[in-house]
């Protein structure tokens, strides 16, 4: 068996998924964004739904919208995951693998379940009304807070931590001590040596947490649809998800997702050349 | 290697002989897609126990367009239970039924058997239950009980009501609140109208529901206190969870002052069936008097064949007025949904949705 002849069995299979999976739906929906109907190939073909995508501007607003929940989410979860990593890396000791394993174990459950979850926590019944009126405030004058725009944020951000903090642990786990010590010898203060020697290398694992969390945010339909009430449960992935189920204009659903798509391809290239600034032109 | 090679050749045949199994299993099998509830086996407890080796698979409905969006695009299954029919029909998604074929076809009155034909005069439909969209409301919660659906409006209810995230209700709202000669008949000006009137009711709503789980956990919990649309089941469930829950709830099913909209559900068979003569079985099931009862003593809502009636609680009968199968009268019949009316129902919804 030739070694080329070997290497093409071993890369047929994923290949074959690659194509099945992504390409091939993909090719799909870019055909269907320039079908004149969802189901009747003898309307033809016609731009008429990036049209009405670039004419209207609420489909526009509503991505500028989604994009800014989707910032303060990802800007939320990372400040919230940093000292998770950094207490991970730094501190837990032969704690390490178990602290890691059991921030993860939640990520095990159903994405789904953990949304619901916070169903409880926040709804009037709830955990968080029970604690306010356990220490005397009257929650029921209080604003409900499950079906609001907050709500999503909030649970977006408790399901996105685990998935944050890792990259960060990362380059923590892998930045060169000596650095550190070095920084100490020449008189450095521990906060000062944060600054200028530990927060600037982990500064790609933070872009990468970020960009982790700011892709899946900008296209959930779930979350917003179940905690996010009339007032917060519409988002770009939202009206996606009608225009396929229940509008039957497949070609504007098509349109929608392409935009979505184009979008963070175009923040993922964004990214590259930030990290590739911040690393060197070589990279490390 | 050897132990390796063995290891694989069991595994091989354990999962031809798994698979196998699974395969053959399928054979028997009953697809029905229906809204949730009617999974209960107390409906097709006949069917069951004529047909015990026959597993019957649920898929579930939570709205009607969306229903239709799925059997459009291609949704397998034998039997299906959507309250529009007409789309269906067109669309060549079900089948002719042979009215022959079912034993207790003849109880069921045309008045209602007219809903579920076909303009070729065929029957594509059984009709099988009616009931209400109307208001529920926690009337120990609210100050003024209101009996008007345009009390929806008012700003005192603002963020507690809920509402069916449906097109359909909400349009048929909007438009019986603006007093629209035709509500089921709508001009682009009165969509217009329609649209923001609804824009305006947005604020109001504290969620756009589906789930009549989400409904009644809401109403229980008093988050929410008007349901906007709500179903003679959502009430049932919420009055008999109170009255062991919190005695001091008090919950009411209103008939606003405009009228209630009154729906009717039929199962249907599906073009691409692959188990015939299980749906036909199914169906039959469906409307005997015995399932029938147990609708509504279940659910409150009044079945197809008027021969359930002796077994059903007279209380339930009397609360909701289910003795009367005309409907068609008693409320703002929400008629069947053509073409143009499905469009301007998710158009209208979404523009709902969309606005800033």
């Amino acid at each position: 068996m030739t070694h080329r002849l070997r290497l093409g069995i071993l890369i047929t299979p994923p290949l074959l998924v690659l194509l099945i999976a992504i390409v091939i739906p993909l090719a799909g929906m870019i055909l269907f964004s320039v079908r004149a109907d969802s189901f009747n190939l003898d309307e033809g073909y016609s731009l008429a739904s990036y049209q009405e995508f670039f004419t209207d501007p609420r489909y526009l607003r509503l991505m500028g919208q989604t994009g800014w929940t989707a910032f303060i989410v990802a800007a939320v979860a990372v400040l919230l995951a940093y000292p998770v990593a950094y207490f991970l890396a730094f501190h837990s000791g032969r704690w390490k693998l178990t602290l890691i394993a059991l921030m993860i174990v939640p990520a095990w459950t159903s994405y789904l379940l953990r949304i619901l979850s916070w169903k409880v926590m926040l709804g009037s019944g709830g955990l968080l009304y029970s604690l306010l009126n356990g220490i005397g405030i009257d929650a029921s004058s209080l604003p409900l807070l499950l079906y609001s725009p907050q709500a999503v944020v909030i649970t977006l951000v408790y399901v996105w931590i685990p998935f944050a903090a890792l990259p960060i642990f990362v380059t923590l786990d892998r930045l060169d001590k000596r650095l550190l010590e070095a920084a100490n010898d020449l008189g450095a203060s521990p906060l000062r040596a944060f600054w200028r020697v530990t927060l600037p290398i982990s500064l790609p694992g933070v872009l990468v947490s970020f960009i982790y969390v700011f892709i899946p945010t900008f296209g959930d339909w779930v979350t917003p649809l179940l905690v996010g009430g009339a007032q917060g449960g519409i988002l770009y992935g939202n009206i996606i998800q009608s225009q396929y189920t229940r509008a039957l204009n497949w070609p504007l659903g098509s349109v929608l997702s392409i935009a979505l798509l184009v979008l963070i391809l175009v923040l993922l290239l964004l990214y590259g050349r930030i990290t590739r600034a911040l690393t060197g032109e070589n990279g490390r | 290697m050897k132990g390796l090679r063995k290891l694989l050749v069991l595994a091989l045949v354990v999962f031809a002989v798994v698979g196998g199994t699974f395969v053959f299993a399928q054979e028997d099998q009953l697809m029905v897609f229906d809204w949730a509830g009617y999974d209960l086996e107390g409906f097709w407890a006949p069917f069951a126990e004529a047909n015990p080796d026959v597993a019957v698979e649920f898929t579930y409905i939570t709205e009607d367009s969306e229903a239709f969006a799925r059997m459009a695009s291609g949704l397998e299954t034998d039997v299906l239970h959507p309250c529009w029919h007409q789309p269906y029909i067109e669309a060549g998604l079900v089948q002719p039924i042979d009215t022959a074929r079912l034993t207790n076809w003849e109880s069921i009155p045309e008045v209602l058997t007219t809903k579920g034909q076909g303009e070729d005069g065929e029957q594509y439909f059984v009709p099988h239950v009616w009931g209400y969209s109307s208001m529920i409301i926690r009337t120990d919660l609210v100050e003024e009980v209101p009996d008007s659906w345009e009390d929806l409006w008012d700003p005192q209810y603002a963020g507690r009501i809920g509402i069916y995230d449906s097109g359909e209700v909400a349009v048929a709202i909007a438009a019986t609140v603006l007093g629209l000669e035709d509500p089921f008949n709508l001009s682009e000006e009165e969509q217009a109208l329609i649209e923001e009137k609804l824009i305006e009711l947005r604020p109001q709503l504290l969620a756009f529901l589906v789930d009549p789980a989400e409904m009644e956990q809401l109403l229980i919990s008093g988050d929410m206190w008007i349901m906007a649309g709500g179903w003679n089941s959502t009430y049932m469930t919420v009055a008999r969870a109170l009255a062991e829950a919190n005695p001091d709830a008090t919950v009411e099913y209103i008939a606003p002052v405009e009228g209630r909209f009154g729906w009717l559900c039929g199962y249907g068979i599906s073009a691409n069936a692959q188990n015939v003569d299980m749906a036909y079985a199914y169906i039959d099931a469906l409307i005997s008097p015995e399932s029938q009862a147990y609708l509504t003593n279940t659910f409150g809502f009044g079945g197809a064949n008027p021969e359930s009636l002796p077994m059903v609680d007279p209380e339930t009968v009397e609360l909701l007025q289910l003795d009367q199968t005309d409907i068609l009268n008693d409320t703002i019949f929400l008629p069947d949904v053509t073409e143009e009316l499905r469009e301007a129902y998710a158009t209208i919804w979404d523009n709902v949705k969309l606005a800033p």
